[in-house]
């Protein structure tokens, strides 16, 4: 026997980090004889109990004591109150020092006293703590509490290695009689025990909605209940079926086979814990009953709520949707979600003029929420892009003061945060223009799983950064958006193509094209074709391309000397991440040969381009033959030179055609195939 | 109570039956302590094999104090052999065969978690405490 006495200096809560599972956690509790815990029926019953820090009163249980398989763990202990207490760690296999039994080791003094239990909590699991001074007293006048070993570092197993729980209820079940409390039992004199109280965390019948107490899941989740028994009558608890119960562990330790079952007995000191499978939405309750330990009586039954809801459903992105401020709100955009937060507001003065409401995002440039350009929308921009088909969003966009900027896109979701790969970039004092935010697989980066992300998004993103970071600069600008559409891909390409021309130079031939507005191009490949079926075209140069832009580009290339003979060329555009278009095809005749070309060669709709180049405008006759050479229709008499003429295919079936070019001089035929599938 | 009312010619009913004594092989606390077939003792790293049996009619909770042991058998639960636990549950005519191997020495309680019956005729301590003393 002997007695701990340790001055009282420091209520420190300390935390030594030791590595992984190797942390000190120390507890600091005091006891004290003064509590009350309100019983359903408003009854109050006075208490004795242990709190965390001097001052206040005990409630019923005592705190829930958490810590991690491997800590090492002090628990500093007051005895504020005027009979000796003790805590026993029942469950814990701590040391005969610090088992908390007065007559085996120590009871810590009344009336400021002070005791030290230390011990490793070596098995994760559900535990006890309780007073073991006239236990029978004692503990019955609320002198417990529980104590949780999760698994190693925290984790949501139930324990090391063990099955994961997306979250864990402790249930503390006990029963009062309340004529213990109001006369207390002194001297180890024991009166009969006849409980009017049963309880769950200290609560009974309505008061069963406590968040501690009624379990609330999402669908899908695994829930991980503790349940303790440290009452004086037995307990058994009954689960509805449909949450497959599975008992996984007892007294702290796994069970050698766990066992799936709806009812769960439990005698005073032991503890069982479940796994609960929130499979299908349900509403229902647990039974929680209570029986005396000589008969089969129930004295009384809780009920404790439960509920398992979807998730909440994602938010209402649609394809098509637009948002053009037209009732002339923010439409959610650019409040009521994380900073930094920017002021958006709504004005006169969008793409179509005064009237046309737009969002103005500004961004003060001075530090602080605010400071930097974002805009984004938590409300009906979040939601299932991949379901609903969305490639892009387009917008308008007016910088109208402040730096350049690169606008990108951000997506949060499930599968983690994804940022545009290529920026539009905007520059100062642009006006009003189109750009298109591309949003498919490779037009984002960042986040782990794209399709996760991307089908239940959270929160959209406009902001401005010159790297695929987030956030970007800070900076004072002042941005107008307006018309923000979701819809399918950029039409075919991200280049506006707005002319391609070919013209002999010598014996080379020189290409000039120009396009509209660029998104994410790396450049272009010069293609060549002889003319021939199929259009077997071949890359004959590369010239870079402007990446992203909106104004007017211009470009040209000149080929090496060819034969002469009959030419035709098209540009292959290729975006950074491999995406690519085509220009038209333009022809070209070197030294006088005459050609002629179909386009597309075999061609899959009702329809096609015969490019005709001849030497001299001369009169013709264009014919089309089938394969055997038999007439089918006449396509023009008359003069041409160099002609782009429409076929109507429309009647022909999928089959080898001829067209046939008759000049005075001579023929030339051009085989070309209709293969619709 | 019982055998008041039976030694004086009344009539129990089984259903009313609440026991106001509570014994380990014939003995309570603290008489219990000095009988040898019932107080544990023994060294680290021996294996004990204990042997409970329930010949009362009240349901108990048996509790260990500083080890878990291993159930090696049950008359009423044979799935719960191989469970190693601090709490034991025993009904009326059950028995239980447990086991421990102690990895740490100590004088540590072992006693009826059933709070009632660490009492007798209403008085703390009585009843069901033991010792396991292991050196």
């Amino acid at each position: 026997m002997f007695r701990k006495h340790i001055s009282f200096l420091l209520l420190l809560i300390l935390y030594f980090s030791q590595g992984f599972a190797q942390t000190m956690k120390t507890f600091d509790l005091v006891a004290r004889q003064s509590g009350t815990a309100i019983m359903w029926d408003g009854t109050s019953v006075d208490l004795w109990g242990f709190k965390e820090g001097l001052g206040g009163n005990v409630n019923l249980p005592s705190p829930l004591l958490v810590i991690n398989e491997g800590d090492s763990v002090t628990l500093n202990v007051i005895n504020q109150s005027s009979m000796p207490h003790t805590i026993h760690l029942h469950g814990l296999d701590v040391s005969q020092a610090n088992d908390g039994v007065g007559a085996t080791s120590f009871d810590i003094p009344p009336v400021m006293g002070t005791g030290t239990y230390k011990f490793k909590a070596t098995h994760a699991g559900t535990f006890i703590y309780h007073c073991h001074v006239e236990t029978v007293i004692h503990l019955q006048l609320g002198m417990y509490g529980g104590v949780v070993v999760k698994a190693a570092g925290g984790a949501n197993n139930a324990w090391t290695g063990g099955p994961a729980f997306d979250s864990d209820y402790t249930w503390v079940i006990s029963d009062v009689d309340t004529s213990w409390h109001t006369n207390i039992p002194m001297n180890g004199s024991v009166p009969g025990f006849d409980p009017q109280y049963f309880l769950v965390n200290g609560k009974s019948k309505q008061q069963l909605n406590d968040t501690t107490v009624s379990i609330t899941a999402d669908v899908g989740d695994k829930v991980y209940l503790r349940m303790i028994n440290i009452g004086y009558t037995r307990n058994r608890v009954i689960f509805p079926a449909a949450l497959s119960a599975e008992i996984l562990s007892s007294d702290g330790r796994p069970l050698p086979v766990s066992e799936v079952t709806d009812t769960v007995d439990i005698y005073p000191g032991e503890r069982y814990s479940v796994m609960l499978d929130f499979a299908s939405a349900v509403t229902d309750s647990i039974l929680v009953e209570y029986y005396n330990m000589y008969d089969n009586n129930v004295l009384f039954t809780n009920r404790v709520p439960l509920g398992a809801t979807p998730p909440p459903p994602p938010a209402t992105v649609k394809y098509d949707q637009l948002d053009d401020f037209g009732d002339f709100t923010t439409k959610s955009w650019g409040s009521g979600g994380p900073n930094p937060n920017p002021p958006a507001n709504v004005y006169s003065g969008g793409p179509a003029g005064s009237g046309d409401a737009y969002l103005e995002v500004t961004s003060n440039g001075s530090g602080g929420a605010g400071a930097k350009l974002v805009a984004f929308n938590t409300a009906h921009w979040a939601g299932d892009y991949i379901g609903e088909g969305i490639k892009t969003l387009r917008m308008n966009v007016n910088n109208f003061s402040g730096p350049n900027v690169n606008l990108r896109l951000r997506f949060d979701g499930p599968g983690g945060t994804f940022l545009s790969v290529n920026p539009v970039q905007v520059t100062a004092g642009s006006g009003w223009q189109s750009v298109i935010f591309p949003i498919e697989a490779a037009d984002l980066t960042g986040g782990a799983d794209y399709t996760a992300t991307m089908s239940e998004v959270s929160n959209v993103w406009i902001y401005n950064s010159a790297g695929a970071i987030f956030p970007g600069p800070v900076t004072s600008s002042v941005m107008g958006i307006d018309n923000i559409l979701a819809t399918g891909p950029a039409t075919g390409f991200p280049v506006e193509w707005l002319a391609f021309n070919a013209r002999p130079r010598g014996s080379s031939v020189e290409l000039t094209w120009t396009t509209g507005i660029e998104q994410n191009n790396r450049g272009f490949e010069v293609e060549l074709s002889t003319g021939d079926i199929f259009n077997d075209f071949s890359t004959i140069g590369f010239v870079e391309g402007k990446g992203n832009s909106d104004k007017r580009s211009d470009y040209s290339f000149l080929t090496d000397p060819l034969p002469p003979g009959g030419y035709q060329f098209r540009i292959r555009q290729v975006d950074f991440d491999g995406k690519f278009s085509y220009s038209n095809i333009a022809s070209v005749v070197l030294n006088g040969q005459s050609m002629a070309s179909v386009y597309p060669n075999p061609v899959v709709d009702n329809g096609a381009q015969l490019n005709v180049n001849l030497a001299k405008e001369e009169k013709v006759t264009v014919d089309i033959l089938d394969i055997y050479g038999r007439h089918i229709e006449t396509i023009v008499s008359g003069k041409l030179g160099n002609n782009t003429l429409y076929l109507d295919l429309e009647e022909y079936l999928d089959g080898m055609y001829i067209c046939q070019i008759t000049t005075k001089t001579g023929k030339m035929t051009v085989k070309f195939m209709v293969l619709r599938g | 109570m019982w055998n008041f009312v039976l030694n004086t010619g009344g009539t129990v009913n089984c259903h009313d039956y609440e026991p106001d004594y509570f014994t380990v092989n014939g003995k309570s606390y603290p008489d219990l302590q000095a009988d040898t077939t019932a107080i544990i003792k023994a060294n680290v790293g021996q294996t004990i094999r204990l042997v409970i049996s329930n010949t009362g009619l009240h349901k108990h909770s048996i509790h260990f104090h500083g080890y878990h042991l291993e159930i090696l058998y049950s008359t009423k639960f044979p799935a719960h052999v191989g469970r190693v636990k601090d709490s034991f549950p025993i009904d009326p005519y059950e028995s239980l065969i447990l086991e421990l191997t102690p990895e740490k020495p100590g004088t540590f309680p072992v006693h009826d978690h059933n709070l009632v019956a660490v009492t007798g005729a209403g008085e703390y301590p009585n009843g069901m405490i033991g010792f396991i003393t292991i050196q």
